[in-house]
């Protein structure tokens, strides 16, 4: 079994009920940085600003559709290709972005791109790892014209999982190992909003994974 | 505990990786001068595909990429203790060009234009199993699947792991690299003191079979740093170079060994690269091959480990391909050397935001 404290879990929605609004994350931004984030970008920032990586800590990414509105900056240029909106839409630049404007340099950082059990990988990927504290970030940006083409997210979110040891957890995340595989019929998990929700209400989740096993996020009262 | 690598392959514009390897030993040069996008009359820059860019569905790599895969030795790839670990840069973004210039909804040729989808692909293609983990950092992304693999074999957690990577160039991607101005009229000359850097792209693909069964090539270290100082300028001190390079320090001391760099062309990187290698290792020869077959992007450190790997056991190393003196340090090999006596490679890889991975591998 590998299992790791949860330090603490935040999602975020922007501008939906209880959340804070798009304008407050953008203005949370050192300007002469936000000019040239994403709109993820800034959310991520949001999410890292209290309590930011350190240079040894670890931070597993996931996202399925990366910079979305940037890609779609990007190919309204062509054939003249911005190059701000090249290196904007590159995956994992939402990170970047965030980890640039805290000026804060990191020695692990692992991307993960994917769709299905995509919060599961990004949860095992993130037990295995060794450094003192590991965040665990994932993150959607809604846009236009590649939603309409089914390549884009439908909302804007993203939620941060801090592990580490030290203080009250808010919770464990465990991965209980086993053999057996990860087959069709088994309880699936659901798409990544709504474990982004999940985790804002502190809900159990619990789920098979293809590493084999299940994957257990509890949390304390 | 170490892992080792048990199979290997690689796939560049001059072939599989032993022909890459000779033809890098004859100082073969892959790349040449194309259009920069699907406008014939456009801006030509320094490019190795193999055979023909063109945009099209399934996309123009997808046969040339199954058929390289399909030499992978059998296994349950994909079972729970035997993960697949893919990486790439890119993906089937060429399909996000084509949108770009006005296609139509199609969620069938959609299917090719995302990561997900390029997996779903392959896992029909090889009847590989659920447990594929995608990984994707630009121009480290092979290197950050091979530490994941090792990590989890380390952990005990996965049996063996079958990492692959690929990258593809087209329309996308060099333009993009055209609008940094890096991708110009000018071939690479990694290392070279010269007045203009260049970079020139070349289509890879590369798989390698881990597992902690003794093989002739293990992993002594593995290692990343992340400057996250600037999107696309390295922190002007060097300071990362040497940051991933430190936790590797005390097996590199007294070492007899030589490196393959990231080695683009690109001239500050370059500079910044060859001097710290020179004042870190002193005396290992720094080798880049990118100037033959070009920068294959997220695939470059696994492509190169391979090449690294065969090169090494053939004897004969390829010297940098395309530079001339003057170049950046000393310590920068412009000739082919002999492998002797050098029984370690030290691998270096770096990418957008000033991530740099490093992996040491030793010969057994």
């Amino acid at each position: 079994m590998l299992e790791r404290p949860i330090k603490s879990a935040d999602a975020c929605f922007p501008d939906a009920a209880g959340m804070p609004a798009t304008d407050d994350i953008k203005s949370a931004v050192p300007r002469r940085h936000g000019r040239r984030m994403s709109g993820l970008g800034r959310l991520v920032y949001w999410l890292f600003r209290d309590d930011p990586p350190e240079p040894e800590d670890a931070i597993v990414y996931a996202t399925t559709f990366t910079e979305a509105r940037a890609l779609e900056a990007y190919l309204a240029s062509l054939p003249h290709a911005s190059p701000l909106a090249f290196q904007t839409s590159i995956h994992p630049g939402a990170v970047q972005q965030a980890m640039i404007a805290l000026g804060r340099p990191v020695r692990t950082l692992l991307p993960l791109a994917g769709e299905e059990d995509l919060f599961t990988r990004m949860c095992l990927t993130g037990l295995t790892q060794k450094a003192a504290r590991v965040f665990l970030v994932m993150g959607e940006e809604r846009a236009d014209l590649l939603l309409r083409h089914g390549l884009a997210s439908a909302t804007t979110w993203a939620l941060c999982l801090r592990l580490g040891t030290g203080g009250k957890p808010a919770g464990m995340l465990r991965w209980e190992r086993s053999a057996a595989a990860h087959t069709s019929g088994e309880t699936t998990p659901p798409d990544a909003p709504t474990i982004a929700r999940a985790v804002h209400n502190r809900a159990l989740l619990n789920y098979p994974t293809p590493m084999g096993g299940t994957l257990r996020l509890t949390w304390n009262t | 505990m170490h892992t080792y690598l048990e199979a290997l392959d690689c796939r560049t514009a001059l072939g599989n990786a032993d022909a890459t390897v000779a033809a890098l030993l004859e100082g073969r040069v892959a790349l040449r001068l194309l259009p920069v996008n699907t406008d014939p009359a456009s801006d030509r820059v320094p490019l190795a595909p193999r055979g023909d860019i063109s945009l099209g569905t399934p996309p123009r790599w997808w046969e040339d990429l199954t058929e390289f895969l399909a030499a992978v030795p059998g296994e349950e790839w994909g079972s729970p203790r035997k993960p697949i670990l893919l990486s790439s840069s890119n993906f089937g973004i060429d399909r996000l060009y084509a949108i770009g210039a006005g296609a139509p909804p199609d969620a069938g040729a959609n299917t090719w234009a995302t990561a997900q989808g390029i997996a779903r692909h392959l896992r029909r293609q090889f009847g590989w199993g659920p447990n594929l983990h995608i990984f994707s950092h630009a121009c480290v992304s092979a290197h950050l699947a091979t530490a994941a693999a090792d990590s989890w074999l380390r952990e005990g957690v996965t049996e063996k792991a079958l990492v692959v990577s690929f990258d593809y160039v087209g329309p996308f991607v060099s333009s993009g690299f055209h609008s940094l101005k890096i991708l110009n009229a000018g071939m690479p000359a990694p290392y070279a003191d010269r007045p203009e850097g260049s970079i020139g792209l070349g289509d890879g693909a590369a798989w390698a079979i881990l597992s902690t069964n003794p093989a002739q090539w293990r992993i002594e270290g593995l290692s990343q740093w992340n400057e996250m100082h600037h999107f696309t300028a390295n922190d002007p001190s060097g300071s990362g170079f040497d940051k991933v390079v430190a936790p590797l320090a005390p097996l590199l001391e007294g070492r007899a060994l030589w490196i393959k760099g990231h080695g683009t062309g690109t001239l500050d990187a370059g500079r910044l690269e060859a001097e710290c290698m020179q004042r870190v290792v002193p005396g290992a020869p720094l080798v880049s091959w990118k100037g033959s077959i070009g920068h294959t992007l997220g695939s470059c450190a696994l492509v190169e480990l391979v090449l690294a790997v065969r090169a090494h056991d053939g004897g004969r190393i390829p010297g940098t391909t395309g530079t001339d003196a003057p170049v950046f340090a000393p310590n920068v090999a412009t000739g082919n050397f002999d492998a002797d006596p050098a029984r370690s490679v030290l691998l270096l890889c770096n990418a957008f935001g000033g991530a740099h991975g490093a992996l040491l591998v030793s010969h057994a």
